[in-house]
């Protein structure tokens, strides 16, 4: 197998999965106590036979070696790889922020995030990345702090 | 246009408050002081005698409708800034519109700067947001008589009681309505149809084993039909339930008479019956007594502060409702909707809530509702 | 009739008053802003910007976010014809005609051709929803939940069917949305689904954070990963942006059916605009006489698929406000606005509230009118936001998807789902699956749940009730031949090429 091909079939496989989830947390959950016209249990038991008959067809039409074209790229020209290493760091960047926002705040956290995607997107200096970052997040929780009323935690920086 | 019918009501009310010579027109002397009554010695203390026990003083009140002269108030009071109040039905419904309406009335006498409404579908979304939001100091939950039912039936594992109950202050009659051009021209025929096949008379209302559902339990008890039989059509909130009524795919609704009222006095709906004891204003329609059933119901509602609020915010809150319940506006928006003013707060609400929870579940519980 | 004329008089005249005026200019500039940025859309700035109506009046606000949408149109056009990268997905048909018109220095006739037919159809559509909605809301009373079901699944099929590089990808990407859209308790019974023990997941997801994440964050980890070395070139505007006499005569005609095309499927619920555009595209290049000019910049192709999505926007308008059914990523969060403001959008909302939708139709027109003066003159300025280095570009757009996404609940559980779905996103955009799809399935999946289990309840059980109304069995016929049409299309065509043979 083509890598194209087996890294799209590893993705029909998780939906596979997804669908037998929602099948096995439809089938264990009670029924409810008071009595319903239509039990809540149907369409969960229609959407996940649906996604699973989909899903099959799907790594059916792959084996045969109709796969996808990604967005932005043309129909049967060789498929560009990912480059994993920016995608770990966006997302790290972003992860950073989940965990940094309700400790750190949001102006510290917000600068972090910032920062990490520039070097992601490979930025050239860094250091002004960083003042642009700082400058961002400020000017972003000022406004939205002082014009929208929005309660964004100030974190370490609440002495201010 | 619904401004200057509300503003007419509002002179309208407070003209009947004046004339009719009652505690609020004259001075109250301390011993009988009560939040928001008039007195006459500026800056005298009233013991014990405002909300769960403390001080009133007689202060020049520089807001609202009651600007520039002195009543009984608390003497720290802050008006409160902004309150998010936590509803448990969808637009229209009646958590909603209480929620809209006291924020009205506590803008119009300057104790609120601004409010919003957040909406759930159900009880237990409702608690389950309003406990799951932690250090926030403006925030109330609407609740009623709705909420046991509620929290039961969508297998909530929160408590009414994992609150700070604040104030409970109004029974809201509910009406029965059925379009326009309906058969049924009083609620005896509805009734007797509901006997014959009950399966086949489509009656929508609110979350299952609440008020309304409630009502319409009690009502076909009368003729001898159990609340299980019942063809009942739940809706959270008047948006969904007003068009299915209206164009007649169900057979009759039942809901508070405040979500009804604009669409009957329009001409699109007709109300068979309101259960109050006696006919109201606001919608036309005669009671269940009339009609010669000897039934009333009244729904309560009332305001839930976090669990975590701490006691000075909660005093501050408490007090602050305390002294708008016999404002202008506040007495107006009760005529204005048609709401009995039956005030409890603070302690005398947290005890009255405890009892009227297990009230309505032991009731839920023989109609098997819940 | 002359009703409808005198309250939209009315609302033209609250819609004027100087404070809406300039929430109106701030939309149109913020929306033509995030049109012209590719991976910010409407549905993101909006959504951004919904904590103002905590602080602003609806009229205001509506008006703002009325005027981000149709301005999003008109700068998603500028970005598809000087870059060659749609900046929203209603422009992925003019980026065909329109590039190939710009590196053959007619960039000028091209941009002209898009803001002058996008303000012919958003001027003419938004006439049609003033005389078309109140009547729509009328009858919508008589909508009832059978109805809503047949409706909705014609949205599904349709856009299923039509939108992405297959069938069977688009239908994976809308079963997946209704998957999304089963998480949390159940609504009239309180059953939990899919949350695996989670609290926070009982509320459900929020359709917010979704549209922000997958937009967003989807958007920055994909390109990140794949085309972070590739950058923009951005073609350079020769001369003036104006039109030949020849140029004007080939493009009325195009800009007219565009608008024809556009409305009726904003309408009917067909999840956004990516369907019109490629109908009316499709259609020019059938009428066409000169044919070997397609491909190399025949103006009909950018002055069709304009016209086309931006009728189609105020056309989607219409099941938002009589239905209360939001058929686009944009309209739910539009719909959430409404939300804030204890507005309920559907049949009752021009009883209820009709100074506010009055006014927010006629600061349509409005709106119209000023992205047309403003951005002719400004193109050069919003050519110029194209060359903000792109690490910072991302870099802001996905601190403001976070921000959003925190803003809406204060919880972290939201952000935590951001994640998720912003990581899916990256995915469909690597597989070729449609994101459209997943949102329409998101926000109307609960709903057609509901709307089945209702129309059950009052038929007590019988099935029959589903096809009763005379709107369902159309709807359902009209959902056959949609299913069908791609194989009865295959079919015509081969047997063509066999007689051609």
């Amino acid at each position: 197998m083509k890598n194209e091909v087996k890294s799209e079939f590893a993705f029909a496989s998780s939906l596979l999965l997804i669908s037998l989830l929602v099948l096995w947390d439809t089938n264990r959950a009670e029924d409810p106590a008071i009595t319903v016209s239509v039990s809540p249990k149907i369409f969960p038991y229609i959407v996940g036979c649906f996604l699973l008959l989909l899903s099959l067809a799907l790594m059916i039409q792959i084996l045969r070696g109709k796969i996808a074209t990604p967005e932005g790229e043309v129909e049967g020209a060789p498929i560009l790889r990912s480059d994993f290493r920016s995608f770990a760091m966006v997302i790290g960047s972003i992860i950073a922020f989940v965990l940094l926002v309700q400790r750190a705040g949001f102006v510290i956290s917000t600068a972090l995030t910032f920062f990490g995607i520039t070097l992601a997107f490979g930025v050239t200096s860094k250091l002004k990345s960083l003042g642009i970052a700082l400058a961002f997040s400020l000017i972003v929780y000022e406004s939205f702090t002082r014009f929208l009323n929005v309660d964004l935690p100030a974190g370490w920086l609440s002495f201010l | 246009m619904r401004k200057s019918i509300k503003i007419t009501v509002a002179v309208v009310a407070s003209a009947f408050l004046v004339l009719s010579g009652t505690q609020y027109a004259s001075a109250v002397p301390a011993a009988k002081a009560v939040a928001g009554t008039q007195c006459d010695k500026l800056n005298q203390v009233a013991k014990g005698k405002g909300i769960n026990g403390t001080d009133l003083t007689c202060l020049k009140i520089t807001t609202g409708t009651f600007k520039g002269i002195t009543y009984w108030t608390y003497k720290n009071i802050k008006p409160l800034d902004s309150i998010e109040f936590v509803s448990s039905s969808n637009i229209g419904g009646g958590y909603g519109l209480t929620a809209i309406a006291v924020g009205e009335a506590l803008k119009a006498e300057g104790l609120l700067k601004s409010y919003t409404v957040k909406y759930n579908s159900n009880a237990a979304l409702g608690l389950g947001y309003f406990s799951g939001q932690k250090n926030r100091k403006d925030m109330l939950l609407v609740t009623g008589f709705a909420m046991p039912a509620g929290l039961i039936n969508n297998k909530s594992t929160l408590s009414m009681l994992d609150t700070k109950p604040l104030i409970g202050f109004l029974r809201e009659a509910n009406a029965i309505v059925v379009p326009t051009n309906s058969k049924y021209k009083n609620i005896k025929e509805l009734l007797a149809d509901v006997k014959k096949s009950p399966k086949t008379v489509a009656l929508g209302g609110g979350n299952v084993g609440g008020a309304d559902h409630v009502t319409l339990a009690e009502l076909v008890k009368t003729v001898g039909v159990a609340a299980t039989d019942l063809n009942y059509v739940s809706y959270s909130g008047g948006g969904s339930l007003i068009p299915d009524i209206v164009s007649g795919r169900l057979a009759a609704a039942v809901s508070g008479t405040s979500e009804f009222d604009k669409y009957v006095e329009a001409g699109q709906l007709r109300a068979l019956a309101v259960t109050s004891p006696l006919p109201l204003k606001t919608i036309k329609g005669q009671t269940l007594i009339q009609q010669g059933i000897k039934m009333t119901f009244g729904n309560w509602r009332g305001l839930l502060a976090p669990q975590d609020l701490p006691a000075a915010d909660y005093l501050n809150m408490l007090q602050v409702l305390d002294f708008a319940h016999n404002t202008i506006s506040w007495q107006a928006m009760l005529v204005d909707n048609s709401w009995i003013d039956e005030y409890r707060g603070g302690k005398a609400f947290t005890s009255w809530i405890a009892k009227e929870v297990d009230a309505i579940i032991a009731n839920l519980k023989a109609f098997k509702l819940a | 009739m002359m009703n409808n004329f005198e309250s939209l008089l009315n609302g033209f005249a609250s819609a004027i008053t100087p404070v809406n005026i300039a929430f109106g200019l701030l939309g149109t500039l913020l929306g033509t802003l995030v049109g012209v940025l590719p991976g910010i859309g409407p549905a993101l700035a909006i959504a951004l910007l919904l904590p103002i109506t905590f602080t602003v009046s609806p009229a205001s606000a509506l008006i703002m976010f009325a005027a981000i949408y149709y301005g999003a149109m008109y700068g998603g056009s500028t970005t598809s014809i000087l870059l060659n990268t749609p900046g929203e997905s209603g422009s992925v048909m003019t980026a065909v005609e329109g590039n190939q018109m710009a590196r053959r220095g007619r960039a000028g006739a091209a941009l002209a051709t898009a803001a002058i037919g996008s303000f012919i159809a958003g001027t003419i559509a938004t006439l049609i929803l003033a005389l078309a909605a109140p009547s729509v809301a009328t009858l919508a009373i008589e909508i009832g939940s059978a109805d809503y079901v047949a409706l909705m699944l014609l949205a599904f099929t349709t856009v299923g069917s039509l939108l992405g590089s297959s069938q069977l990808r688009g239908f994976v990407a809308l079963t997946l949305g209704l998957v999304f859209g089963l998480i949390g308790a159940d609504l009239q019974t309180g059953l939990t689904r899919l949350t695996f023990g989670n609290g926070s997941a009982s509320d459900g997801l929020e359709t917010v954070t979704v549209i922000v994440a997958i937009f967003a964050i989807g958007e920055a980890l994909y390109i990140a990963s794949r085309f972070k070395n590739s950058g923009w070139s951005v073609i350079p505007i020769q001369g003036k942006a104006l039109m030949s006499k020849s140029d004007w005569r080939r493009s009325w005609k195009p800009w007219l059916r565009g608008t024809a095309i556009g409305f009726p499927l904003g309408v009917i619920p067909a999840g956004g605009s990516e369907i019109p555009t490629f109908m009316s595209y499709s259609l020019e290049k059938k009428l066409s006489k000169n044919k070997d000019e397609w491909g190399k910049g025949a103006i009909e192709g950018v002055a069709g698929p304009e016209a086309a999505n931006n009728s189609n926007a105020a056309g989607a308008l219409v099941p938002l406000l009589a239905l209360g059914l939001p058929t686009t990523a944009t309209a739910a969060v539009i719909l959430v606005a409404f939300q804030s403001y204890q507005i309920q959008a559907g049949p009752l909302l021009f009883t209820t509230n009709p100074e506010l939708i009055w006014a927010l139709i006629a600061s349509l027109f409005i709106g119209n009118t000023l992205l047309l003066i403003l951005n002719l003159p400004l193109v050069r300025v919003w050519v110029k936001l194209l060359k903000i280095p792109r690490p910072y570009l991302f870099a802001g757009i996905v601190c403001f998807a976070l921000l959003g996404a925190y803003a809406l609940n204060g919880n972290i559980f939201d952000l935590q789902v951001a994640v998720v779905i912003g990581v899916i996103g990256f995915l469909f955009r690597r597989f070729g699956l449609p994101i459209t799809p997943l949102i329409l399935g998101l926000i109307l999946g609960p709903n057609i749940e509901l709307q089945f289990r209702r129309t059950l309840q009052i038929s007590a059980g019988d099935y029959g009730a589903l096809f009763a109304t005379p709107l369902t069995k159309v709807l359902y016929l009209t959902m056959i031949i949609v299913l069908l049409a791609p194989a009865i299309y295959r079919l015509i065509t081969r047997s063509k090429l066999r007689v051609k043979k």
